[in-house]
């Protein structure tokens, strides 16, 4: 048997239960957890990587201060989108009182007149990818970047890493196979309430 | 009104698909229906598939600094580190304090049949907390005080003894030798006399002189000490122990003598060390260059390469299990949080690996055990039951 010491907030029970005690230790997993993640949901709102940042720090910083009974992670995540998105809507009124009003009117037009949830859902599917890219091997990572996130060619990536052309397909199909793995549904959950953010649009 | 006829859920997933071109030919039907529903699912589809987005979302998490983050929030999370402690300031006796060193930890095995756990009134709300500021120092006059549990660190040299704050305990005109004892669920940092800083663990004792006289400036230690020696090429820095020595310019480094006996483990984090077994200094002795970790057993030295965060996890108030068993997880606990540790025969000598934080109660980390089909009970005099669960 082995236990995974640091796995003690993985019982959902446990982490809620905690989190409803204002323990910080379980309030940094969930940051450590999700911190990126609403940083992307963020982007979407503005143009600068560090006000994104900023907005995603707020909205863990006003569901500590709330303290929320949350009836699971499930919710505890959705309420994290929403404060995330009033925030980002207060810094957007901010923004448009800028120079740059023109343009961000623009983008928002284009950009954010889809469904709230549309946004949530890409944050979402970038996050996954991201993640499981993360945990191939370094070498099929490596591939798997230059080749499909970089548009790369298989050859110019062999010369570029020192391989040769076949390694570098074997690599490549490798990582597909892995991140297939990575990405079924069996092991991988889209944390999604349906009915939050719905009541709301 | 959003079209609740694909859950977001499943959407997601089928978009995850086709990045990773694993859709099956039902898939592709759903999407397709989906995408035709509106234009926005479309655009949704368009930004999820295209690779620019794609990069520069990865590009933009992998420069995100989480624990960064996780730092600069904390003023406004208002949760600065806890310090927790027993109002109560209560007097640890010298000999107490002595008595303990001797135990190092203790954790018992018990057989299910002939142990009367079942009648003896046992209570599996109770919690302790875990180890907290507390030591003792002694000096060579026989004078001892007890250090203030609201202060982490005293500097205890031939002046005085003074805390970081500028409070001083006591002067040392006439004093030759201190002896710093941590207790079990104590610890301590200490500054020597010559500017080198030594962090006590649990049940761990450090003495040395409070003048560095002659060629070595040399120091005795039991159980898990941390040191951050000053440089000072002309007179080196020895840390004896009861069968190893350790000689050192400046650098940092940890000494585990807890089980002496068995083993003495070195880490060292900067500089060189150079490790000694006392009984034969001349043929057994090794030099340590940073990341590795010397084992003394029976006479023999041997070294390893190690990640010095799983080595000195202790010393950022962490607990790391990397590769250890019950056992000796429970030896730590048992150090940790002052609790006699009893230990079924039926429960196996299960493998830990992880970190977590030292400043957790005691339950946090029982939950654990919990979690993986054990079962434990907290008796009012302090100890801890293991079973199996039935």
């Amino acid at each position: 048997m082995r236990i995974d010491i640091s796995k003690v907030f993985d019982n959902e029970n446990y982490l809620i239960a905690k989190l409803v005690q204002s323990d910080h230790h379980a309030f940094e997993y969930i940051f450590n957890m999700y911190y990126p993640r609403i940083c992307i949901y963020a982007l979407q709102f503005t143009t600068e990587n560090a006000q994104a940042e900023d907005i995603a720090k707020e909205a863990f910083i006003r569901i500590w201060k709330a303290k929320t009974v949350f009836k699971s992670i499930e919710h505890l995540k959705n309420t994290l989108y929403q404060s995330a998105r009033q925030i980002a809507t207060n810094y957007q009124v901010a923004n448009q009182r800028s120079i740059n009003r023109e343009l961000i009117y623009q983008m928002n037009q284009e950009q954010h007149e889809e469904h709230a949830m549309h946004n949530i859902i890409y944050t979402e599917v970038m996050s996954e990818l991201y993640n499981a890219i993360q945990k191939l091997p370094e070498q099929a990572k490596n591939v798997i970047i230059s080749t499909y996130l970089e548009g790369k060619s298989n050859q110019e990536v062999a010369q570029e890493m020192s391989l040769s052309l076949q390694t570098v397909k074997n690599y490549k199909l490798r990582g597909i196979k892995q991140l297939r793995q990575l990405l079924s549904s069996e092991i991988y959950i889209l944390l999604i309430a349906t009915n939050f953010f719905l009541e709301k649009n | 009104m959003y079209q609740n006829q694909h859950e977001p859920q499943e959407i997601g997933q089928l978009l995850l698909k086709k990045i990773n071109g694993n859709l099956s030919l039902e898939d592709e039907q759903v999407l397709k229906q989906w995408l035709s529903a509106d234009p926005r699912n479309q655009a949704l589809y368009a930004r999820c598939i295209d690779p620019l987005q794609q990069k520069q979302v990865y590009a933009f998490l992998n420069k995100i600094d989480t624990s960064k983050a996780w730092l600069e929030i904390q003023t406004d999370l208002e949760i600065t580190p806890t310090k927790i402690h027993k109002s109560n300031r209560y007097i640890w006796r010298y000999s107490v304090a002595a008595a303990c060193a001797l135990l190092i930890g203790s954790i018992f095995l018990w057989t299910k049949h002939n142990n009367t756990l079942n009648n003896t009134e046992t209570i599996t709300k109770l919690d302790y907390k875990p180890a907290s500021n507390k030591a003792i120092i002694k000096l060579s006059n026989g004078e001892s005080f007890t250090l203030d549990n609201n202060q982490d660190l005293v500097e205890v040299n031939s002046k005085s003894i003074t805390y970081s704050d500028g409070k001083t305990i006591t002067s040392t005109d006439d004093i030759t030798s201190a002896e710093i004892n941590t207790p079990r669920s104590g610890y301590y940092k200490i500054i020597l006399p010559d500017g080198t800083q030594a962090q006590l663990n649990a049940e761990s004792s450090l003495s040395y002189p409070l003048t560095f006289h002659g060629h070595t400036r040399e120091v005795w230690i039991t159980g898990e000490v941390y040191f951050d020696v000053k440089k000072n090429e002309k007179q080196p820095f020895v840390v004896h122990t009861q069968r190893q020595e350790i000689q050192v310019l400046g650098t940092s480094f940890n000494v585990n003598a807890y089980d002496e006996k068995n083993s003495i483990k070195t880490s060292l984090i900067k500089g060189i060390v150079k490790v000694a077994n006392k009984s034969n200094k001349a043929s057994s002795s090794k030099i340590l260059y940073p990341n590795q970790q010397s084992i003394l057993s029976t006479g023999k030295i041997l070294v390893k390469e190690i990640d010095p965060k799983v080595e000195i996890a202790w010393i950022n108030g962490k607990f790391n299990f990397d590769g250890k068993h019950l056992k000796e997880v429970m030896l730590e606990i048992s150090r940790w949080y002052d609790i006699d540790v009893f230990i079924s025969n039926d429960v196996p000598n299960i493998e830990f690996f992880g970190g977590t934080f030292r400043n957790n109660n005691l339950s946090t980390i029982l939950s654990l055990l919990e979690q993986n089909n054990i079962s434990y009970t907290i008796s009012k005099d302090k100890k801890l039951y293991i079973k199996m669960k039935n």
